[in-house]
C-alpha cells in the first residue's frame, strides 16, 4: 500500500457487548469522513456486527474486558479493516456454513454471521500473531474516497528540502496508529488557549505553553470508545479539550463513573509511576484530547512551575473521588447480596407451589410425575394436577412468555385463577373449554405488560378413561396408547391465553386404554440449545421417550432430563424445562 | 427502534419496524416484536423502515415465524432495502418466509 494516500484510522474498545454500538458509530463516521456510500457502509457495518458479535460470544471468561482493536486502512477505491482481539486462539472464518434448511423447523440461525462476512466483503483473511487474533476484510469501493482536507497540508517534498520542518507528521504513534496534524484550524485554536484555564495549567500564562502544546496533536476520539483498559500499559497523557473522559472502576457502562471535563486530564498517573492504567477509560461524545507522550510530558511540561503543584492538587481530588466510587460500589455489592437471597426465596415459594411428588399416592389406576428446573431464581413454567373428585383428574402444564420475576407473577396469577375453578366438570368438554376461556378472560385483565401464556390443560375420566383437552398454543404432547408408539397430539389448536379476550376455546377428546401414557412439556425440552445453536426438535425427544421401556413416568421424565442434559452439553440453560408425565395404570397382572 | 401494528384488510396485522436490527436494536425491539406476532395468526412484517440487519435481527425475525406456524397462520416480510434482501437471500431465509416489496403483493401472497 502507498504510505502516503493510504489513510488509517484505529478504533480502540473492549471485549465487551458494547463493543457492538461503538463499531457501527466509529464506521458511521469514517464512512462521513471519507465519503463512503451508503450501501457499502451497511457492507462493513454488517460485516464487522457479525465478527464483533463471534469475538464476544466466544471468547473465554478471562478474556471479557479486555482491550480489542478496529484498524482501518482506506486507500482511493477500497478500505482494509482488521480487527484484533487477544482472547483464545479462534479462527472465524473456519466455522462451518449451516445446511441448507427445507423447512422452516431447521433452520439454524446460528452460524449464518460468517457467510454473510464472506458474501459482503470482498476478500477475508486471517492470522494469529502475537498472541491475538486478526481478521482482516478487505471492500471495494463503489464510489473512490474523497480525501480529507487535512491531507492536503502534509508538507509535499519541495517543501521540507528547506532542513527546518519543524514536526514530523503524520505522526506515527507507538500502537500502530496514525493521527494526523491538522492545520490549526480556529476551533482548535480556541480549544487549545482554553488549556491555560484547565486544572493542570492553571495560573501559568499561556504564552509559556504556546509553543509547547502546538507540537502535540489532537485526537477526536468516537463516543463510547475505550481508550484505556485495566493493565494496559500507557504512555501518553491524554488532555480533554471538548466532550469528556469517563473513568470507570468496573466494567464501563456499569453505573457511576468519574468524569474528567475539558481541562482534565488522563494517564498522567501512568506516565509517572510506569505502572499500568487501572481502570476502564471511555470516551463520551464528541470527544477532542490533546495527546502528550510521556518525555515531553515528564521533562517539559511537569518543568513549568505550577504545573507540578496543580498536578498533586488534581491527583489527590482524583483519590478523593475514587474512594467515594468505592464506598459507593460496595453500598451496590451489598443490596446485590439482599436481593438474591430474595429471589432465592421467592424461587422455593415458588416451588413450594407446584404439587408436590408423589403425586395420587394413594390412587392405583394413576402413575403421574413431573419436574420442573427453572432457567433463573424464578421461572414461567408451571405444571398442576389434582382430582375434582373421586373419578376425575384435571392437569395443566404452562409456560408464561418471558423469565424471571415478570414471569413468574403472571405465572402465580394464573395459577390461582385455575385452581380458583370448580364444578361443572360432569360435561368434561364443556368444563375443560369454560376453564381456559376464564382463564383467558382473567389474564387478559389487568395485563398492561401484554404478558401471555400456553397452555394445555385436560381432564382424565377415571372411569371411562376418556381424556378431554384444550391445546391453547402449547407443544404438542406425547401420547402413545397401550403400548403403541408416542405420538404428538395437538388438534384443536387455539391461539394463546392472556392477550385476547373472548376466544372460544375448542377441546379434543381421545380415549385412553390401561397403560397409556400422555407426556407433557415445555419448549425449554424441544427448544433447548447445544453449543452449535442447534435444537432438541420434537424427533429426538420423540425418539428418546419411545425408547424408555418399562414406559413408567418416573423413567420417561428421567430420560427428558438426561437427554437435555446430554444433548446441551457445555451451552447454558437458557429456559425453564418442565415435564409432566400422564399415565394410566397397565391392566391388571401385568405387573408393569 | 419502534415496533408498531397496523390493521390491514382481511385481518392480516401489519408490524412495522423503525430502526436498525443490531444487537442493541434487536434487544429493545424482541419482547414488543413477539407479543405483537403472538397476537395474530397471519402477519407482514414491513421492513421498509429498518435501514440495517444483521443475523441477530434475523433471528428475531424467525423466531416470530415459528410462532405463526404453530398458531396455524403465516408470515410475510415486506419492503426490504436492497442489501437487506440480499442478506434474506444469502441466509436462505427468503424460501422459507415470503418477501415481497409492496403492501399489495404481501396481502396477495394470503390468498
Amino acid at each position: 500500500m502507498n504510505q502516503l494516500t493510504t489513510r488509517r484510522r484505529l478504533l480502540k474498545g473492549i471485549i465487551d457487548t458494547s463493543m457492538n454500538a461503538v463499531t457501527s458509530t466509529w464506521l458511521q463516521e469514517l464512512a462521513e469522513e471519507f465519503g463512503i456510500t451508503h450501501e457499502d457502509l451497511y457492507r462493513i457495518d454488517l460485516c464487522f456486527a457479525e465478527l464483533v458479535v463471534n469475538v464476544v460470544s466466544y471468547a473465554e471468561a478471562q478474556f471479557v474486558g479486555q482491550p480489542m482493536e478496529l484498524h482501518a486502512a482506506v486507500e482511493a477505491e477500497r478500505i482494509t479493516l482488521t480487527l484484533i482481539d487477544p482472547a483464545q486462539a479462534f479462527d472465524p472464518l473456519t466455522l462451518a456454513p449451516p445446511a441448507k434448511a427445507e423447512k422452516l423447523e431447521d433452520l439454524q440461525i446460528g452460524g449464518q454471521g460468517i457467510p454473510l462476512v464472506r458474501e459482503f466483503s470482498n476478500a477475508q483473511s486471517y492470522e494469529r500473531r502475537d498472541g491475538k487474533n486478526r481478521v482482516e476484510l478487505r471492500f471495494d469501493l463503489a464510489v473512490p474516497t474523497k480525501a480529507p482536507c487535512r491531507e492536503a497540508m502534509v508538507p509535499r517534498g519541495i517543501d521540507r528540502r528547506g532542513g527546518d520542518v519543524p514536526a514530523t507528521f503524520p505522526l506515527h504513534c507507538r500502537d500502530g496508529s496514525i493521527v494526523e496534524r491538522e492545520r490549526r484550524q480556529a476551533s482548535d485554536r480556541r480549544a487549545k488557549s482554553f488549556l491555560s484555564w484547565s486544572q493542570i495549567f492553571h495560573g501559568v500564562p499561556y504564552s509559556d505553553l504556546e509553543e509547547l502544546v502546538d507540537r502535540f496533536p489532537i485526537q477526536s476520539i468516537v463516543g463510547g470508545a475505550v481508550v484505556l483498559s485495566p493493565g494496559e500499559m500507557n504512555s501518553e497523557v491524554l488532555i480533554v479539550l471538548a466532550g469528556r473522559l469517563e473513568i470507570y472502576l468496573d466494567q464501563p457502562g456499569a453505573g457511576t463513573f468519574i468524569e474528567i471535563a475539558p481541562g482534565g486530564c488522563v494517564g498522567e498517573m501512568s506516565v509517572i509511576d510506569n505502572q499500568p492504567a487501572s481502570a476502564y477509560v471511555v470516551a463520551g461524545a464528541g470527544t477532542k484530547v490533546l495527546v502528550v507522550d510521556a518525555n515531553s510530558f515528564l521533562n517539559e511540561v511537569m518543568a513549568i512551575p505550577n504545573v507540578s503543584r496543580n498536578l498533586m492538587a488534581a491527583l489527590s481530588e482524583r483519590m478523593r473521588r475514587s474512594n467515594e466510587q468505592i464506598i459507593l460500589r460496595v453500598r451496590k455489592e451489598m443490596e446485590m447480596e439482599r436481593v438474591q437471597h430474595e429471589l432465592a426465596y421467592a424461587r422455593s415459594i415458588q416451588e413450594s407451589l407446584l404439587p408436590k411428588a408423589p403425586l395420587f399416592p394413594g390412587e392405583p389406576r394413576l402413575d403421574c410425575v413431573g419436574r420442573m428446573i427453572t432457567a433463573r431464581e424464578v421461572g414461567g413454567d408451571f405444571y398442576d394436577i389434582f382430582a375434582l373428585d373421586a373419578h376425575h383428574v384435571f392437569f395443566v402444564i404452562a409456560d408464561v412468555c418471558g423469565k424471571g420475576l415478570p414471569a413468574a407473577l403472571f405465572m402465580v396469577r394464573a395459577m390461582a385463577a385455575l385452581r380458583a375453578q370448580s364444578g361443572g366438570h360432569h360435561q368434561p368438554a364443556e368444563y375443560v373449554e369454560r376453564v381456559m376461556v376464564r382463564l383467558n378472560e382473567q389474564l387478559c385483565a389487568y395485563n398492561d405488560a401484554q404478558q401471555f401464556l400456553t397452555a394445555f390443560a385436560g381432564i382424565i375420566d377415571l372411569d371411562t378413561l376418556m381424556l378431554h383437552y384444550v391445546n391453547a398454543g402449547h407443544n404438542a404432547p406425547l401420547l402413545a396408547l397401550g403400548n403403541d408408539e408416542f405420538t404428538y397430539i395437538s388438534d384443536p389448536v387455539n391461539p394463546i391465553v392472556g392477550m385476547i379476550d373472548g376466544i372460544a376455546y375448542r377441546a379434543g377428546k381421545v380415549a385412553l386404554t390401561p397403560g397409556s401414557a400422555l407426556l407433557l412439556y415445555t419448549d425449554g425440552v424441544t427448544e433447548a440449545e447445544n453449543t452449535f445453536v442447534e435444537m432438541l426438535g420434537e424427533d429426538r425427544l420423540q425418539a428418546r421417550m419411545n425408547a424408555v421401556i418399562p414406559r413408567r413416568s418416573e423413567s420417561l421424565v428421567e430420560a427428558v432430563f438426561v437427554d437435555v442434559h446430554e444433548f446441551a452439553g457445555e451451552a447454558a440453560q437458557s429456559d425453564d424445562i418442565t415435564v409432566l408425565s400422564i399415565r394410566v395404570a397397565p391392566p391388571v397382572g401385568t405387573g408393569a | 427502534m419502534k415496533v408498531s401494528v397496523e390493521s390491514t384488510p382481511k385481518g392480516i396485522a401489519r408490524i412495522v419496524l423503525d430502526g436498525r436490527l443490531d444487537v442493541a436494536g434487536t434487544q429493545a425491539a424482541e419482547s414488543e416484536f413477539n407479543a405483537a406476532v403472538a397476537a395474530a395468526a397471519n402477519v407482514i412484517v414491513d421492513l421498509s423502515k429498518v435501514p440495517f440487519i444483521a443475523s441477530v435481527g434475523i433471528r428475531m425475525l424467525v423466531s416470530g415465524t415459528r410462532t405463526q406456524t404453530k398458531l396455524g397462520g403465516k408470515m410475510v416480510m415486506m419492503g426490504p432495502d436492497e442489501v437487506t434482501r440480499k442478506i434474506l437471500f444469502t441466509t436462505g431465509i427468503d424460501q422459507l418466509v415470503p418477501v415481497r416489496d409492496t403492501l399489495e403483493e404481501a396481502l396477495a401472497s394470503f390468498g
